[in-house]
This record gives structure tokens, sequence and C-alpha cells, in this order.
């Protein structure tokens, strides 16, 4: 009756007509990245920051939200039809999709990723809803120690899964918690690093910083080369079902799919990209035919594509519960959450249900506008593409300049957003990734403030984070990932041949 | 990629060797009282050793050789444009006023860095600074400047 009860507070926020048009606004943004490669998720919720500190908590975090699980849609549609990935979650896809549409039959490609993600979406909810609350009441345990532990060893898997160089994702991780300790020493209340400067008293603001690495910089590398450009009009496709034997073949991988995303995704640090290849991995091996792989099986469509949006419900569960996002998009929204004076922690279910199950339900609804998006309108999705760039970047440029400037009217917001632009852009260059640097500057305050307490608690000793059983076993499994990689085997491959 | 390796640690370690000094000078504390410049000092020291050892590492034999830094030639300038543009909005925002210098800036940005028709340049930047003028003013209630032309 409780889940029932608070289902219908969800509902009746999330029907709203406000709310209503920021989910819709929100995957038919994410929709629209998704299909567009050169834009990601993260990039698009950068810029869309700006805009939310006008809005509600719960209509800025239900749009957000909509462009993030919208954007796991509209990746698949590219990826499939003209073989260029909108979006990393979609990378995968591309293996079988693809192959699928060159035989004739992109309709039951994009048909099952579209069910799948539907149905995937869907089930995660449900988890979502289930595990959410029971987390949160075991959350309440969660003292300074804990968080400590529970942050590094976020950090840890956030590190050991970085695309690159692992030495590299830790120097990223040290700067971004540098960067966010510039500002006000909130316990002494003594400036830091900020030199006087006024629009550095409360240290280098979330939004400037992530519209420079993830906005500005994208443009400025991709101006640099040309982006890739589909021919688009020589695809065709039609029929857009699957048929029975298409069904057949794909439920069981859309419900691995479902199960390998969810769970991965509420891991610190998991994420969509791990969820689909996790997800093609195991198709591939529980496959009685793993030889059909990348060559138009219909099972390497439907389980990542399942597998991504999935992760998407994960996600919103160490954020929701612990105040600890999954990876750098739930760093943004949680970003969002903070603008709003709102900081998600195991209370956050009892203080703001409206804004837990609004949320919550309103990704169903937008599942199922993503649905109506998606499968009717692909002509027109696909016809984005040949939006060129040169009218895309000059579009993407003003909105990043406006949209900083607008949050304070403060012309230096601007070029610091500029300068992180040129870094991010360097960083690029020389293979530095930003994920771990925005995930370092968000949660370094968060993390600095539970391990001074906790010091301060057990006046200098560091046993206190080893005497607390939870905080123990974080932290040991935080070690694990993190010297895992100095073991021989591992060694060669993720320290010394990506850097 | 050794040669981009090089470049970037040594100035990765100079930032360490530059947070490190100042966190010392904020004060570390010690462990039962600690002080604003701990945390900072523990980034500098992760920041500067593991940017020592990817130093190091770089010297090694093998791993791609990675693009070259900068290609003459190519599109370098335009990413230089797209920065003195931008610098020069936030400068002249409050002087010349919000719409106005938006719909210069969209301009340049448009012809001169995206290589649009003139026509096409205009087009594009007039219906920019009118829907950045309805969402962000009337929708969002943002006041913008409104320069000397008072426009």
């Amino acid at each position: 009756m409780d889940i029932l009860h608070s289902l219908g507070l969800g509902f009746s926020v999330a029907l709203s007509w406000e709310n209503l048009l920021y989910c819709f606004l929100g995957v038919l943004i994410g929709t629209l990245i998704g299909v567009l490669p050169g834009i990601g998720p993260s990039a698009t919720i950068s810029l869309l920051l700006p805009s939310t500190y006008h809005l509600s908590p719960t209509s800025a975090i239900i749009m957000l939200a909509g462009v993030y699980y919208g954007a796991m849609y509209g990746g698949s549609t590219t990826s499939i039809l003209v073989n260029i990935p909108g979006e990393a979650a979609s990378v995968v896809t591309c293996l079988d999709g693809y192959q699928m549409a060159r035989q004739g039959r992109a309709g039951p490609a994009l048909g099952i990723a579209a069910f799948g993600s539907f149905i995937a979406g869907t089930l995660s909810l449900g988890g979502l809803m289930v595990a959410a609350p029971l987390l949160a009441k075991f959350a309440l345990r969660f003292g300074p120690p804990e968080y400590f532990s529970l942050i590094f060893l976020a950090f840890s898997i956030l590190i050991y899964l970085a695309s690159g160089s692992m030495l590299k994702a830790i120097m990223m991780a040290a700067a971004g918690v540098f960067t966010g300790a510039i500002g006000t020493d909130f316990i002494t209340g003594e400036p830091r690093f900020n030199y006087g400067s006024l629009t550095l008293s409360d240290g280098f603001g979330l939004v400037p910083v992530v519209m420079g690495l993830f906005g500005i910089a994208e443009v400025l590398e991709n101006i640099e080369r040309k982006v890739e450009r589909a021919d688009v009009l020589k695809t065709k496709f039609k029929g857009l079902f699957p048929n029975l034997q298409d069904w057949k073949k794909s439920l069981a991988p859309i419900f691995r799919g479902t199960f390998i995303g969810f769970f991965l995704g509420i891991l610190p640090g998991g994420g969509s990209v791990i969820a689909s290849f996790a997800s093609y991995a195991v198709e591939k091996r529980v496959s009685k035919h793993p030889e059909a792989f990348g060559k138009g099986a219909i099972e390497g469509v439907a389980g990542p594509e399942s597998a991504n949006n999935s992760a998407t419900g994960g996600n919103f569960i160490p954020l929701m519960t612990l105040g600890v996002p999954a990876n750098v998009v739930m760093a943004l929204i949680l970003g969002a959450l903070m603008i709003h004076g709102i900081r998600p922690g195991p209370m956050l279910i009892q203080e703001q249900p409206e804004l837990f199950w609004g949320v919550v339900t309103s990704m169903y609804i937008g599942n199922g506008m993503l649905l109506v998006l998606n499968l009717p309108m692909i002509a027109l999705w696909v016809r984005i593409l040949l939006i060129p760039y040169n009218l895309l970047f000059p579009l993407i440029l003003l909105f990043c300049v406006i949209g900083v400037y607008s949050l304070n009217n403060n012309i230096w917001e601007i070029i610091i957003m500029l300068m992180f632009g040129i870094i991010g852009y360097l960083m690029r260059r020389f293979k530095y990734e930003a994920a771990p640097f925005v995930f370092a500057l968000v949660l370094g305050p968060i993390m600095e403030n539970a391990f001074r307490q906790s010091l301060l608690m057990s006046e200098g000793s560091f046993s206190i984070f080893f005497i607390q059983p939870i905080s123990c076993v974080l932290l040991v499994a935080g070690m694990i990932l993190f010297f895992i990689p100095l073991l021989p085997s591992f060694k060669r491959r993720r320290f010394e041949e990506n850097i | 990629m050794p040669k981009h390796n090089r470049i970037s640690t040594i100035f990765w370690i100079c930032i360490a060797l530059a947070i490190c000094i100042e966190s010392l000078r904020l004060g570390p504390g010690s462990l039962s009282n600690p002080g604003p410049g701990l945390v900072p000092l523990g980034c500098g020291l992760i920041l500067g050793i593991f940017g020592a050892i990817v130093f190091v590492l770089s010297f090694k034999k093998g791993g791609e050789a990675g693009e070259p830094l900068w290609k003459f030639g190519t599109r370098w300038k335009k990413m230089i444009a797209i920065a003195v543009s931008i610098t020069a909005y936030a400068f002249l925002i409050d002087l010349l006023g919000f719409h106005l210098v938006t719909f210069l800036w969209m301009i340049y940005v448009c012809w001169g860095i995206g290589e649009m028709r003139w026509k096409n340049a205009i087009l594009v930047s007039i219906i920019t600074t009118f829907s950045s003028y309805l969402l962000f003013e009337h929708y969002l209630h943002i006041n913008f400047p409104r320069g000397f032309l008072r426009f």
C-alpha cells in the first residue's frame, strides 16, 4: 500500500502540465543529442544547467533525467542506420545493428532497440522504486567515515574503468578534488586559493567549469577536424515491428540486459557504456551461435540497448539514497540538485517525497513518450544528421555563453568557462579524461568534509575508517580495485599501454 | 604518445609544485586538527607523484606516436578566433548591450568562423537573438544589460 500511495503521489506530481512539458522537452532534447554525434548527454546537461536555476527542483531533475535516458534511445538510431554512434553507450549497437541494416533489416533492429529500451527502462524503474527506499534506510547508518570510504570506492571504480590510462585518471581526480577545494574552507572559513577574487570566493562554479570542459572543448575539438556526416539518404528502412522469430531471439537478451544494466548502474562509477559492453559480451558468450555476432545478430542489438537504458534507472539509486553519483552525468544532476539547495541522501525520500517519486514516475511517462517519439518519427531523426556543423556549433557556443552569463551576470564566469574550454580541449589532445575531473570536482568537497570530520572524531587516528564495519568493507573494496592493476597481468595493459 | 606525455606531465608537475607550496603556506594542520591546506596538499602530492611516473614511463620504448600537436594550415585559426570572440563578447556585453552584442557576435561566428553565406549568417543571427530573448528574458525573466543604446 505504501508504494501505491507513493506512486499516486509521484504521478500527481509528474502529470502536472508543467512537469509533463519538461519531461517531454527532456526526452526530445535527449533523443536529438543522442542522434547527433559530437554532443553527448554530459555536454547537453551542462548546457542546460543554467536554465534549471529558474525551474522548480522537481521539474529541473525531470528534464535532465529525460535528457539522459532520451539520449540512450536516440543513440541507437544512428548506430543502426549509418554506423555512427550518437553517444558512447551505443557504440556496441553498431556491430550488429548496422549489419542488420545492410541486410535490409533496419526496421526490426530499430524496433527491437526501441521496444527493448522501453521494457528495460520500465523494469529498471520498478527496481529503483523497490531498492531505493531499502538502501536509504540502510544508509541512515552512514557517518563521515562511511561516506569517505564510499566516495573512495566510487573514485576507485571510476578510475579502474577509465577508458584511457589509469595513471592519468588518478591525476585528473586529484586535480578535480583540488579545484573543488578552491574558494573558502568550510570548517575554518579561511579563503583558499582565491587570491581575493570575489568570483572565486565560493570557488569555481560547476556550471562554467562543465560547460567549458564539455561544451566549448567539444566545439574546439570538432572545429579542428571535419565532423563525420553520413550519407543518410541512401539508407532505407521499412517495417519497424520485429517478427515472432526476432522476438523469440530477443526476449532473453532483453531481460538479461535489463538485469546487467540495472546492477552495473547502481555501482558507483558504473554507467550505461559499461552496461552495454557487458551485455554484448554476455550475449555472445551464452549464444549457441557466437559466430553470428558482428554479422547482424538481433541479440547483439536487443541486449546492449536494453542494458544501457536499464542502467539509467540503476544510476539514480546511489544518487538519491546516498548522495553519491554513479557517473559523471549523475554528478551533474547532483550539481543541479545542490544548486537548488537540496543535498540528496538517506533522508531525501522522506523529506522530499514529491521530488523522488515525481522524478521516478516521470520516467515511466518519459519512456512512453520516447516510444512514440522514436518509432513513427525515425525518418525525421535521421534527417537531423543532415544539419551542418557550421550551423550547430554557433548555437552550442551561444548557449554556453548566454547560459553562463545568465547565472550571475558576471563576465568573469564567461572567461572561466572559456579557460576550462581550452583546458578541456588540451586534455582531449593529450588523452586526459574529463570525467574523473568533474566527478572529483563535485564529490571532492563532500569527501574532504567527511575525511576531516572523521579525523576530528577520531582525534587523528586513521583506524576510524577500519573500525566501522561498513566503512572498512567499502575502503578495502576500493583499495583492492585500486591495487589490482599493479598485478603483473594487468600492469602492462592498464598502466603502460594506455598512457 | 611519449612526447605528448612529457609535455603534459611537466605542466602538471609544475602545477602540483605550486599547489604544494601554497597548501603548506595555508597550513595543513595536524591529523587530529586538519587545516585548510591538508587535502589540497594531498592532491598536489598525488598529482606530482603520478605525473612523475607518467613522465618516466614516457621514456620507455613503444606506445603509439599520437597525432602531431599542432598542424599548421588546418583549422587552428578558427579555434583562436572562437576564443578571442568569446572574450570580446564578455567584455562588450555591458557596453553594447545583450541584444546587439549577441546579434553581432552570431554574425561573426556564423560568417567569419562557420563560413556561412552573408544572408544566411544574418538570418541565423536574427533568429537566435530573438529566440534567446524569448527564452532567457521573456520566459526565464533574466535581466541582461541594455548597453549605451538602452536596447
